[in-house]
């Protein structure tokens, strides 16, 4: 997602059951390096390590049950963006997961019994709060103006900074 | 307003909160972590961070790669180290322990305070009734330079436990039937307070196992009501006014032990459903059961019949206070004499990131928080999640054991 938008597109990939953030990203690659796109080359090592080599730039994953509980590892989020992920469609998400996500400026878009095939395109409108799947629409819940603030601001610590610079 | 409303709203310096409300409330104190630091350290570069709201309330910890495996993970240290030198903060080196046992023997978790820290688990400071909360990098190095932290006001749920556990079932049992009854959904995003006869008068040692298994129920925080050494906290029950939908009565009379199958947390089974099949390895320890009490009896079995021939037991005390304590009581001398490994003090084997690591085809037993497959670094592993006194015994075994096997044992 670029600034200043409100909208993202791309073509989805499923992924099923629970994720947790050991399943996007082992501990241990967290551990050994700070380059997220090193990192990128790990996900989903354990959990699907085939879904690695499917992904393409701009694709969203949809996942049918709780997306990444477990650890507070924010590198499960800046790998997935290293790898091109652009959102995550999840019934619910683990809660440090979802903040991180919206910190780093990936749209966790929290909403149930959405159904698609792999590779039909998913048209998300975060200000209206529209998931439109194929020439399906579905609402979803409005992004909260702060976490809308975020993205489009770049991320929670780029919009901090700039607030360190005026401040200062 | 109850118990986690009260705590954001004094934080927060407003009369009330209500829930669903987003408020930016003052930090009191931050800790980080080593695998998480040297991403803390890029960040601040990245964003040309310079100072940070007070070094003397930031703690480093290094706990996750005590002994480090290899020469990227060492670097990675190094530069953690370096960056705690150059803002002064206070450093925990390797062989302090865990951060969330160390943190609860500093008095870092005051009751009614507020703590960020850069681990999932940071939500152990329950057990004092402070709001401790894992957050991910970028929010703790936004609490480390503001001293502030933005939160949803949670909307609270109570777990009521009514009847009286069996004599060999812990609160390790408690939390994992807990989550294989309801699962995560009335617990996910909210905060879990723990009430009921069983749950009140728990030792600290308790109930940080139980306030430290929040997180894998889902919850933002988990809350213990008062017990020994703790009696100046608040009361925990839901009363005459909580929305019935909130209140999750458990029926814990005759509670067996529960063992987690692999390879998800909320997979627990009583353990005579899996008891009898084979036990590769155990680890005992982590922030979740690698305090004094659990390691004390994980000692006393031990004592009773060694580690069996086929079995690789790893003990890892969770901070140098347990060790030292442990030194002075004989369990060291225990568990060496019984054919276990103690490691210095830290996370152990619980994720990976340091050994020992099982082998392909491995079962095993451990009382940490996770089973995820590939958690301990091998994804080919099996891994069980249980009590201290379940996998010590099975320890002896080689195999699960049974609650028969406990009792006997217990004798």
């Amino acid at each position: 997602m670029t600034d200043g938008a409100a909208s993202v597109r791309g073509q989805i990939r499923l992924v099923h059951g629970v994720v947790s953030t050991d399943d996007i990203l082992p501990a241990r690659h967290k551990h050994r390096t700070v380059d997220p796109n090193e990192m990128g080359r790990w996900i989903f090592e354990h959990y699907d390590p085939e879904l690695r080599s499917r992904l393409t730039r701009g694709d969203g994953l949809l996942a049918d049950d709780t997306f990444g509980i477990g650890s507070s590892r924010e590198q499960a989020v800046s790998a997935l963006l290293s790898a091109g992920v652009s959102f995550v469609i999840a019934p619910c998400f683990g809660r440090i997961f979802f903040r991180n996500a919206w910190n780093l400026g990936l749209p966790a878009i929290e909403v149930d019994g959405i159904s698609a095939t792999e590779g039909e395109i998913a048209q998300i409108d975060l200000a209206a709060g529209s998931l439109t799947i194929s020439a399906t629409r579905h609402r979803i819940a409005r992004v909260h103006p702060r976490l809308l603030n975020r993205l489009q601001g770049g991320g929670l610590l780029q919009v901090l900074a700039r607030e360190h610079l005026t401040a200062n | 307003m109850n118990l986690v409303e009260r705590i954001i709203a004094r934080a927060a310096g407003v009369e009330a909160v209500e829930p669903g409300e987003i408020v930016v409330v003052d930090v009191d104190r931050v800790y980080l972590q080593d695998g998480n630091t040297p991403t803390v350290k890029r960040l601040f570069e990245q964003h040309g961070f310079e100072r940070v709201f007070d070094p003397e309330r930031i703690g480093v910890f290094f706990d996750h790669a005590v002994l480090a495996p290899d020469a990227a993970m060492a670097e990675r240290l190094r530069e953690a180290r370096a960056f705690a030198a150059e803002y002064g903060l206070r450093v925990f080196p390797p062989g302090r322990g865990i951060s969330h046992v160390v943190a609860m023997e500093e008095g870092w978790f005051e009751p009614g305070g507020v703590v960020v820290g850069s681990d999932s688990h940071t939500c152990t400071g329950g057990a004092l009734q402070c709001l401790a909360l894992g957050m991910g990098a970028s929010d703790v190095v936004a609490a480390m330079i503001s001293g502030e932290t933005w939160i949803k006001v949670p909307e609270t749920t109570w777990i009521k436990i009514v009847g009286t556990p069996s004599a060999v079932a812990r609160p390790k049992d408690l939390a994992l039937a807990v989550l294989a009854e309801f699962g995560s959904d009335p617990f996910l995003y909210r905060a879990v307070h723990w009430c009921g006869s069983s749950i009140e008068g728990l030792s600290s040692d308790e109930s940080a196992t139980l306030a430290n298994l929040g997180v894998e129920l889902g919850a933002k925080c988990a809350f213990l009501p008062p017990g020994p050494g703790r009696e100046a906290l608040e009361s925990i029950d839901p009363g005459a006014d909580a929305p019935l939908a909130r209140v999750h009565l458990f029926d814990a009379e005759g509670l067996p032990p529960f063992i987690a199958l692999p390879h998800l947390p909320s997979g627990g089974v009583p353990l005579d459903e899996c008891a009898g099949e084979r036990v590769d390895q155990v680890f005992i320890g982590s922030c979740t059961n690698g305090r004094l009490e659990d390691l004390r009896e994980a000692a006393r079995m031990l004592r009773d019949e060694p580690v069996a021939s086929s079995v690789q037991c790893t003990v890892t005390p969770g901070s140098d206070r347990v060790y030292r304590q442990l030194l002075a009581e004989g369990e060291i001398d225990a568990f060496v004499a019984a054919g276990a490994l103690v490691t210095p003090p830290g996370c152990g084997s619980c994720t990976g990131t340091q050994g020992p690591i099982p082998a392909g085809g491995d079962r095993v037993i451990a009382t940490s928080s996770r089973n995820f497959r590939g958690r301990m670094g091998n994804p080919d592993a099996s891994i069980f999640l249980a009590s201290p006194l379940v996998a010590a015994r099975a320890a002896a075994l080689g195999r699960i054991p049974s609650v028969d096997d406990l009792l006997l044992a217990d004798d």
